[in-house]
């Protein structure tokens, strides 16, 4: 069975970006890439560092001009908008970065950091929404966190936060690049259930950006390989990961050591 | 009957102790391991489980005036280094004991040649070698080319960094190697390159290899024997495929589902639920009971001795008694 996105979210058609370098060739950190996530689909996006999966996802978010191609949303073309149109364009579309400590303005409280991304609620009603969203998160206590700053939260507490700030806008996408590096194996269920839930409860879409073959083979219906820029093989996450065609998701595969050893009687 | 030789490297009941603004916190509170001349041996735990401080404290590398073995005993190749002073240590570190670390730029010099930065550790270990020619032999010996002697760091990419470094640290001919999360800041193929490298070294020189890392498959892949550490304590010991294969403590079996992203029967992610401990904190009973699904009072009364649940696979959990 093939999990084909049906009606396409976003859609990345032929994308470009190349870098200039001083002294040297323009490097094609995305050459002619085409990619799409569907409704309620997480796809993972995998490759090594430089391979230009996180150009990739700054090109989806449109962070940065595009060379060639289009990125289109909902079926809206966002490259070519205006910075006006296109920051109206892209509210359905949310991101979560790997490091959260630096995703926020250290001098903020919780409260604020959220109150300010509930732009589309009601000032009176913003309170009350954003200890709804630290609860939908996991994060219990409301009244009580809303006066911490980030650096008074665990690591999981702050990607949790992250995660929050991200439904601030009740998105339809989010692109997480790297969100569980920084964190520690044994919350690393945690963080991947709640994404879980959310998606089962809103339908949200996930593009996710990840090095860890083994969360990207438990966690997405498709997965996308990138390699020096381009996608070289594509399809559902636990076939292309557990029998790889290319031979770079293979090599890629066979690097990563098992953890599966004989049971001891 | 010949004596044994002591081991290369022995660990008791060590406990380290950071003062910090808030009080002193007990970063390592109970660790005990033992390395055997030419073994292989990891030790794995989360971030904050202690690891790396035990490492740093075989050398004596603990932040000064901040960090302090405040318990336990340190003993390499039999002798007792547990109140060295920065005289001694300077005695022993790169031979017997020789570490490399997790960010090699930062410990290599950028502008000074690479070549030049081997030969000063040839020098100083090796003072009647044919300089030129042992930074040759060692360059070969990690599998950089001849000319990368000619690079800077900066040119280098961070597998061919964490090479140098080897480099150098086998330049000072150790019996001992210790290796803080070699790997981590390293691609997967790279990763899986340098492991490849440590172990084939380590076999080669016959050299003990104490390795640390969060990453549990790293450490599967390198080490013949395992320790597994939380909350600043040693919790389950033995031979890899043992302790991997059949863990006896339930943190041991939760990292190695969590690790995995294995499901439950619920096709849920398996997580360890709560938090680690607060180690400024005084932890009474068994450090990971808040946590613990098999938990009973005397867990929360007494920090557990070890029980065997295998020959040579011991854990630290009173459900094995």
């Amino acid at each position: 069975m093939t999990v084909q996105a049906k009606e396409p979210l976003l859609e990345l058609i032929n994308v470009e970006k190349s870098f200039n370098r001083r002294g040297d060739t323009p490097l094609r950190a995305v050459a002619n890439v085409s990619l799409s996530v569907g409704h309620g689909e997480t796809v993972a996006l995998v490759g090594e560092s430089g391979s230009g999966k996180s150009t990739l996802g700054r090109i989806a978010l449109c962070l940065m001009p595009l060379d060639k191609g289009e990125v289109r949303l909902a079926g809206k073309r966002l490259s070519g908008l205006s910075r006006n149109e296109l920051r109206t364009a892209r509210l359905p579309m949310q991101p979560i970065f790997q490091d959260p400590t630096s995703s926020f303005n250290p001098r903020r409280t919780v409260h604020q950091l959220l109150d300010q991304a509930l732009v589309g609620t009601p000032p009176v009603q913003r309170v009350d929404r954003a200890i709804d969203l630290l609860d939908r998160v996991g994060l219990k206590g409301g009244h009580g966190l809303l006066s911490r700053f980030p650096h008074e939260l665990s690591g999981g507490q702050r990607q949790r936060l992250a995660i929050a700030r991200a439904l601030c806008m009740d998105p339809k996408l989010i692109i997480a690049d790297e969100p569980l590096s920084g964190a520690d194996v044994s919350i690393r269920g945690q963080v991947l259930n709640l994404l879980s839930d959310l998606q089962d409860s809103s339908g949200v879409a996930y593009l996710m950006i990840t090095h860890d073959i083994s969360i990207a083979r438990a966690f997405a219906h498709r997965v996308a390989v990138m390699m020096k820029g381009e996608i070289v093989e594509t399809g559902p996450a636990a076939q292309v990961l557990s029998t790889p065609e290319h031979p770079y998701t293979r090599r890629l595969v066979a690097a990563v050591p098992s953890l599966e050893f004989d049971k001891f009687a | 009957m010949a004596a044994t030789p002591p081991p290369l490297l022995q660990v008791d009941h060590l406990q380290v102790a950071y003062r910090t603004r808030r009080g002193t916190v007990k970063a390592v509170e109970d660790a005990s391991l033992l390395l055997a001349e030419g073994e292989a041996v990891g030790i794995v735990g989360e971030s904050g489980s202690g690891k790396s401080t035990v490492a740093r404290s075989l050398l004596g590398l603990l932040p000064r005036d901040v960090g302090k073995v405040v318990g336990g005993h340190i003993a390499i190749g039999g002798r007792d280094v547990t109140n060295f002073g920065e005289k001694d240590w300077e005695t022993i570190r790169g031979n017997p004991i020789a570490m490399v670390f997790q960010d090699p730029l930062s410990f290599l010099n950028p502008v000074m040649r690479i070549g030049k930065q081997i030969a000063e550790s040839v020098k100083r270990h090796d003072p009647d070698a044919n300089v030129a020619h042992r930074v040759e032999e060692l360059l070969d010996l990690v599998k950089l080319p001849a000319s990368a002697r000619f690079a800077y760091a900066h040119q280098l990419s961070g597998g061919m960094r964490q090479r140098v470094l080897l480099a150098i640290a086998l330049g000072c001919r150790p019996r001992l190697l210790v290796a803080d999360e070699p790997t981590t800041a390293l691609d997967v193929t790279t990763q899986a390159e340098i492991m490849a490298l440590l172990r084939d070294l380590q076999k080669k020189l016959h050299m003990g290899l104490l390795m640390i890392s969060h990453d549990l498959g790293t450490i599967a892949a390198a080490c013949e024997r395992i320790y597994v550490m939380y909350a600043g304590r040693t919790i389950e010991w033995g031979p890899t495929s043992r302790v991997f294969g059949s863990p006896a403590h339930p943190y041991t079996t939760g990292l190695l589902k969590a690790s995995r992203a294995d499901r439950d029967e619920n096709h849920r992610f398996v997580t360890i639920g709560g938090n680690v401990p607060n180690l400024a904190e005084a932890i009474v009973g068994c450090p990971f009971a808040p946590r613990c699904d098999h938990a009973f009072d005397k867990c929360r009364q007494a920090m557990p001795d070890a029980f065997m649940n295998a020959p040579d696979q011991l854990a630290r959990c009173w459900k094995l008694q």
